[in-house]
């Protein structure tokens, strides 16, 4: 995550691999770059996800089984590695959503309720 | 957590085999780049300006690919195999340090390995049967059977079991008493024992035990076989027991198996058959032509309360039977060593276990005193290259991992080459010919692993210890003051102290080694040289049995005894001598015959195991004094001459007081003073009569170097025994043994048994300890001085080369090369002068604890501690020459230069 501007986001810790997964579910089959303009666009250029920080979260992701990674080809005739949700992947979107939800909910009472 | 473990799976597997390659990785974060690019171009941006911004804006590749990589496998394992990878060619580079390092490292824990193992197998190991310490072995100048009345008379009586083993070395002069059984087409060792043998040593039989049964007359031969046997010859099967083994001469019932691991009471004995001690006759021919009794070993075991040396005290003052008080010695069995064709052998002295243990482990600490100094050496000369690294960006972590698997390689090929060393000298140990019949392959040799390990730990530690200088410099910012200086110039003045100390503590080590084994040389060659005071190199000693089972034909009973004819027994006895002396005296080559027996050995030492009580002039003394007795010539063939009155004549024989001649020093303590001749003594509570010196000689060893006795009276005695004995003096007695042995097998067709021994050989036997100390101290004084002589010349040479820089400068300010040399070869030799007079005042203090075993030498020798001091002096400063001399043609502007 780039931080040397203070109007751009810091990804929350631990809420990556969940935009990461739920960008695939929304576009479907995708390459890093895509994921990375949808999150940028998403956020109106809060959220600038440079490589370092986005590959190796979609690798571990891969090893862990959420994602499936395989070379194909672009629009534009470019070799890519597209990568896709598999169905432990989904199940554990769901189940991180529940959880943001959850926790939002819990945060948006904490700060906004009046006494 | 499946997930996590499935991913460090993953992780770990693509450690080794990696399914995305970094050209793969590079490939995706490529189109990354391009796409980024193509957007900025689309959004209007000149082509280079758009690859600019698509860089800013996603970040570099190689930054992104290592955050890959590191994501990909485990990065630490990685760091690891990459430094594995490049050892070769590091140990390349410095191939000079890797190999003295590896060896000396090899050598000094080799050594220790061999050492150890040795010193495992000959003492420390415990017998392999319970409660070892109370075991003992008795011995006597005669032979002493079970129910010798003397040991029986002891009160109280000091053992709880006795037992006997059949002595089968020629001791006692009977000829072998070794039984031959042969199983399965195969010699086996078979000893005979007393049927209390295994009960008195506390062992369980698997089967039975030997009953009193067992060992009478016409009993059916039994046998008790050992576990090795048992699995050799009978595949473990347990109906062997109680079953009749077919055997050579005859077949015998297996009633026992020993248990696993006993071969034997005395270290040495690998015995494959025990049967009773009276079943020996029948398979040994000696043993049938010894009239009935039997030489035994006696083996007791003590009763409680009762401590060695307490029994051993109570042991000398019994008498046996030819009334002198010179009765048994008592040896713990733990410290003889023994085979059934060599006698046993006392393989503890003192404090020698200590003394050899102590100077293995000073190889041990010389060796890393030199692995230590090398170490520091090596990363003192390193120091810029590493400096170089830190400087551009290497972490203190990944240089300390280096430095950590140089070490580990250091160590592990070190230890493996120790593993080499000691398997080699393991192997090669038993087939050198050890001193007083210690026979190594005899012993399990295996590699004590608890040795290793120690020593290993040691030099781990030592590897560790010396590395933390160089650890603790990448952990300080003075790296910088590294770059600028030259690598050798700048050796901090902690590191040349502690080189410096190490130094001395190498030279220390060394030198106590090498003085122990200055020490036991010089004892060994002050024996043979001529300290023995007779003509060794020219004398041989014949023993002959002159008689035979056959002139007891008549004796049937023992009632027949009192009308046995001896007189016609010491006439035909008299003659056999007679024509066996002639026999030897007509040998070319031989100058004279004497019959009496060698004053070193066996006999002469058990006949001073206790002083006797001379009495002359009223006054009695009690004095260590040894007597010999043969034919007039006696003297002459020994080569001792006769410095004031008369030598001995035949007709010396019968005169009453009997003429003696005696040594001067004997004659001084008797006599100070006075004129000896003509004086009258005599030995209280002794068969010796009373005797009259009619001559004097010079002094020479009776008995031992060890413990020699303090005065020889000699006479002439006609000898009736059934042995002779006969001392031939001869040019060149080496030359002659066959010679003798056929001669006097010519002149008693019938004699059984005709020993041989020349000066030398009787004097090898007896310095046995001495040459013993000898070989395992030049070994490691050799071992040490290799190893010390490479550590001080390069530890000389990088003294002198590390002060390069203020030799640059003192060559500037107008110091002659000569000056230079003077002063390098000084700054050098001052650690070796501090180690050498600390290794002699230490020498000197490791020395007293053999003192015993130094035989007619002074533990404080000069001449050994000058000499060991000298060479090493004169090495470091042939290795201090030797690198200072490059030194003369060094150019100040060329040393400077390179600040």
């Amino acid at each position: 995550v780039s931080n040397r501007s203070a109007d751009k986001a810091a990804v929350l810790q631990g809420t990556l691999d969940l935009m990461v997964l739920q960008t695939l579910d929304v576009l479907g089959p995708s390459h890093g770059y895509a994921i990375a303009s949808r999150l940028e666009q998403v956020s109106n250029g809060a959220l600038q996800l440079n490589m370092g920080t986005l590959y190796p979260a979609l690798m571990r992701l891969e090893q862990r089984g959420l994602l499936r990674g395989t070379w194909g080809m672009t629009d534009t005739n470019r070799k890519a590695r597209f990568y896709s949700l598999t169905v432990a992947g989904r199940r554990e979107l769901a189940a991180e959503k529940r959880a943001w939800d959850r926790m939002t909910a819990i945060m948006q009472a904490l700060l906004h309720r009046e006494a | 957590m499946m997930r996590t473990l499935r991913e460090w799976l993953l992780r770990l597997w693509a450690t080794f085999r990696r399914r995305r390659t970094d050209a793969d990785l590079e490939q995706e974060l490529r189109l990354h780049l391009a796409l980024a690019a193509d957007e900025a171009h689309r959004r209007g941006q000149p082509p280079e300006d758009a690859e600019r911004a698509a860089r800013l804006h996603a970040g570099g590749v190689s930054q992104a690919l290592d955050a890959l990589r590191d994501q990909r496998g485990l990065p630490w394992i990685d760091a690891a195999m990459a430094g594995v990878g490049i050892l070769p060619g590091l140990v390349f580079r410095h191939r000079g340090y890797f190999t003295f390092a590896t060896t000396t490292l090899a050598v000094a824990v080799g050594v220790n390995l061999v050492v150890f193992t040795v010193v495992n197998a000959l003492w420390l190991r415990p017998l392999p049967f319970p409660a070892p310490d109370r075991v003992v072995t008795i011995t006597s100048h005669v032979y002493i059977t079970l129910d010798a009345p003397a040991l029986r008379r002891v009160r109280p009586q000091p053992f709880e079991a006795v037992a006997g083993q059949v002595i089968t070395a020629d001791d006692y002069g009977l000829g072998s008493l070794l039984p031959r059984l042969v199983l399965n087409g195969r010699d086996v060792e078979t000893v005979g024992v007393t049927p209390e043998y295994f009960k008195l040593l506390g062992l369980a039989i698997r089967g039975r035990d030997f009953t009193q049964d067992d060992n009478r007359a016409g009993a059916e031969p039994v046998a008790i076989i050992s576990d090795r046997l048992w699995s050799r010859e009978f595949g473990r099967r347990p109906d062997v027991v109680g079953a009749v083994a077919s055997a050579q001469p005859f077949s015998i019932r297996i009633v026992g198996i020993a248990p696993r691991d006993f071969e034997g009471a005395r270290r040495g004995e690998q015995t494959d058959v025990w049967i009773p001690s009276n079943l020996v006759p029948r398979i040994a021919p000696a043993a049938r032509e010894s009239a009935g009794s039997l030489p035994l070993m006696i083996f007791a075991r003590l009763a409680p309360g009762q401590s060695v040396a307490d029994v051993a005290r109570h042991l000398l003052d019994v008498p046996v039977d030819d009334g002198d008080r010179r009765g048994f010695t008592i040896v713990p069995l733990k410290d003889v060593f023994g085979t059934p064709k060599s006698p046993t052998f006392v393989i503890r002295e003192g404090s020698a276990l200590s003394v050899v243990a102590g100077l293995a482990m000073l190889v041990l600490v010389g060796g890393c005193a030199t692995l230590a100094a090398l170490v520091l050496v090596h990363y003192e000369r390193r120091r810029r290259e590493l400096a170089v690294r830190v400087a551009l960006g290497a972490s203190r972590m990944r240089l300390t991992g280096e430095l950590s698997r140089e070490l580990l390689l250091i160590a592990v090929s070190g230890t493996l080459g120790a593993v080499l060393v000691a398997a080699w000298g393991l192997r090669a140990i038993p087939s050198l010919s050890l001193p007083g019949g210690v026979n190594l392959g005899r012993l399990d040799l295996s590699i004590d692993w608890r040795v290793l390990g120690a020593a290993v730990a040691a030099t781990l530690l030592t590897l560790v210890a010396a590395a933390c200088l160089p650890v603790s410099r990448f952990t300080r910012a003075s790296l910088a003051g590294d770059l600028l200086a030259g690598p050798a110039a700048t050796s901090s003045a902690a590191s040349q102290r502690i080189r410096q100390m190490l130094l001395a503590l190498h030279v220390s080590a060394t030198i106590i080694v090498l003085i122990a084994a200055g020490l036991f040389v010089r004892a060994v060659i002050h024996g043979f040289g001529n300290a023995a005071g007779f003509d060794f190199e020219r004398t041989a000693f014949v023993t002959v049995q002159v008689n035979s089972p056959s002139d007891f034909s008549s004796i049937k009973s023992a009632s027949d005894w009192a009308a046995f004819d001896y007189d016609r027994l010491w006439k035909a006895v008299a003659a056999r001598k007679s024509r066996v002396r002639d026999a030897l005296g007509s040998l070319p080559g031989v100058i004279e015959v004497a019959q009496g027996e060698p004053p070193i050995g066996r006999d002469a030492t058990m006949g001073l195991l206790a002083p006797k009580v001379v009495e002359t002039q009223g006054v009695r003394r009690e004095l260590l004094v040894g007597t010999m007795s043969g034919s007039p010539e006696l003297l002459a063939a020994l080569g001792i001459p006769v410095l004031a009155g008369r030598a001995l004549t035949s007709a010396d024989a019968t005169a009453k007081p009997a003429p003696a001649v005696v040594t001067a020093s004997l004659a001084q303590m008797l006599w100070p003073g006075e004129n000896p001749l003509g004086q009258v003594f005599w030995f209280v509570r002794s068969r010796f009569g009373r005797c009259q010196v009619v001559g004097l000689t010079s002094d020479f060893v009776f008995g031992s170097f060890a413990r020699p006795a303090t005065g020889v009276v000699v006479t002439v005695s006609s000898d009736h025994g059934g042995f002779s004995n006969f001392i031939i003096r001869a040019a060149h007695p080496d030359a002659l043994v066959d010679g003798i042995r056929q001669a006097a097998k010519k002149a008693l067709p019938g004699a059984p048994w005709v020993k041989v021994a020349t000066g030398r050989e009787i004097i090898s036997a007896d310095l046995g300890r001495q040459r013993l100390g000898a070989w395992f101290f030049s070994g490691f004084g050799l071992t040490a001085l290799l190893i010390g002589l490479g550590g001080v010349f390069g530890l000389v040479a990088y003294l002198a080369e590390s002060r390069q820089r203020e030799f640059g400068v003192r060559l500037a300010l107008g110091a002659t090369p000569r000056d230079l040399v003077r002063h390098s070869l000084a700054a050098a030799l001052v650690p070796v002068a501090l180690g050498v007079a600390a290794g002699l005042v230490l020498a000197a203090w490791v020395a007293r604890l053999f003192t015993s075993l130094l035989t007619g030498l002074s533990a404080l020798d000069p001449l050994t501690y000058a000499a060991v001091a000298m060479t090493m002096l004169c090495c470091a400063a042939s290795a201090a020459l030797g690198a200072a001399w490059r030194l003369r043609r060094m150019m100040p502007a060329d040393v400077l230069r390179t600040d």
